[in-house]
């Protein structure tokens, strides 16, 4: 089965505070493509809540990371750390969730919210396996939930900290809060809209929407993490024409019939691609930046850019995780935005070496095309856990 | 009166040796002027390695290098007649 899990998490800190007290962990195996992500809330808020909920992460991901069952996981977890003297009550709250390959989720909530699982666009209810523990450190009984279900493509599962749940309380359009059932609303909303939504906007508008309901500033952390199943997004690269003019027409056939978006970064591989596909290039003086040259339309193609400063700035972008660029209206932020939506991005680069940029009279270093590619690539998977492949023409 | 037809290359080479500012210009000039230009962008046609200088702009078919805003307004006022700004 060919299939995609996006995963992505937003967060709004506290008001005042610089770091958060809820903490996020994404990782992929290696070994058996298994993606795990953890949600775990620090008692309180600040430095010291950061550093329970992340070791309380950090301990969760390792074990799950090495194939123990994850109500094991939890229980050593519990088991290892303290419980708050004063308030009787665990350092941190946290949710594993764990999908295999075949797309098989196991889910294990400790106090945080219970998640929303959305298939078909509505909330739907999974039944939950309940086991108490007894520690005798513990004031009260506590019980940890358990629950697996098959994913099915479109399927969502969305994860929060109780961040999201209270904001608003004490409002008096929210007196007890945003709460469980409104934000499922929120979420069914969110996808009348737009049924493909990425994990990416689905989590920052849950944020930000937490976030206003407290009055703009955020009362606790408020952080969403989001899992979504789907066939995968795919993009196709091209940049700089290829090195035997005999593939020019091949190169502008592949991108004519690939099924996904596409971009062309260069004005070389533009015209080309222009000729051998018969359709006219148009260049949009208004979407350009002082550093970035304007981008043009072409027919069929998602996005024409400029190709050495557009591709350096995509990189910028991508490595700093630089969200507020990617709303520009210019050639690079568009094409940032283009490569985060998508899953799998296929970049063609052609090594024909274009002289321009040895020109001795342009006041600062242009690189070198795959050296930019290579970083654009890296950062997409190491920031954005995506997959890509480079190909060389 | 006449319009211009005036091409501005913004190839990587124009674009960081000048061709930025001149589509600032461009786009800030009085309205009266800036309607009688048929303004438009063009990718980079390898003029860049022909051995004459960028930034390239072709005005009514003709390629200028080393075009600078200064030259640019008065090869405008001169093709235009000067009256308008
Ligand atoms: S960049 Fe303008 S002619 Fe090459």
């Amino acid at each position: 089965m060919d299939y995609f899990t996006d995963i992505a998490w937003a967060q709004q800190v506290k008001e005042g505070q610089r770091i958060g007290g809820d903490a996020v962990f994404l990782s992929r195996t290696e070994k058996d493509d298994r993606n795990i992500c953890i949600l775990s809330d620090g008692l309180g808020s600040g430095v010291k809540a950061n550093v329970l909920a992340t070791m309380t992460g950090r301990m969760a991901q390792r074990y799950v990371e090495e194939e123990k069952d994850i109500i094991r996981a939890a229980e050593i977890i519990m088991n290892t750390l303290p419980v708050c003297r004063e308030r009787r009550i665990s350092y941190a709250t946290f949710t594993i969730c764990e999908i295999t390959a075949d797309g098989e989720a196991r889910i294990l909530e400790y106090d945080n919210p219970p998640y929303i699982m959305i298939r078909e666009g509505r909330v739907m209810e999974v039944e939950k396996i309940r086991r108490e523990l007894n520690r005798p450190s513990a004031f009260k009984k506590e019980e940890i939930l358990y629950s697996e279900v098959k994913l099915q493509y479109g399927d969502r599962l969305i994860f929060f900290s109780d961040g999201v749940t209270q904001a608003g309380l004490g409002t008096p359009g929210y007196p007890l809060g945003w709460r469980q059932k409104k934000v499922a609303q929120f979420i069914e909303g969110l996808m009348n809209t737009d049924r493909m939504l990425s994990s990416w906007h689905l989590t920052r508008s849950l944020t930000r929407q937490a976030r206003f309901l407290d009055r703009g500033k955020a009362m606790d952390d408020i952080t969403a993490l989001s899992v979504y199943f789907r066939r995968p997004r795919e993009i196709l690269v091209v940049t700089g024409p290829p090195m035997d003019q005999k593939n020019d027409a091949p190169m502008a056939r592949r991108i004519a019939e690939f099924p996904g978006k596409t971009v062309l970064a260069g004005g070389t591989t533009a015209n080309l691609v222009s000729r051998e596909l018969n359709r006219k290039l148009t260049i949009n003086l208004k979407m350009r930046t002082e550093k970035v040259p304007p981008a043009s339309e072409m027919e069929g193609i998602t996005l024409v850019t400029e190709g050495m400063l557009t591709l350096t700035r995509v990189a910028e972008i991508l490595e700093k995780k630089d969200e507020d660029a990617l709303s520009g209206y210019d050639g690079a932020s568009r094409f940032a935005a283009l490569l985060i939506n998508s899953d799998r991005a296929v970049f063609l680069v052609g090594t024909r070496i274009n002289e321009a940029h040895q020109d001795p009279s342009i006041p600062f270093e242009i690189g070198i095309r795959r050296t930019i590619v290579k970083r654009i690539a890296a950062a997409l998977e190491t920031n954005y856990l995506k997959k890509t492949t480079t190909e060389y023409i | 009166m006449k319009n211009i037809d005036l091409e501005i290359c913004t190839g990587t080479t124009c674009y960081l040796l000048g061709a930025a500012d001149l589509i600032d210009v461009l786009e800030n000039l009085p309205e009266p002027l800036r309607e009688r230009i048929n303004l438009r962008g063009v990718a980079c046609e390898d003029l860049c390695k022909s051995g004459s200088r960028p930034p390239f702009v072709k005005i009514n078919g003709i390629v200028i290098g080393e075009m600078t805003s200064e030259r640019l307004l008065a090869t405008l006022e001169n093709t235009l007649g000067g009256t308008t700004c």
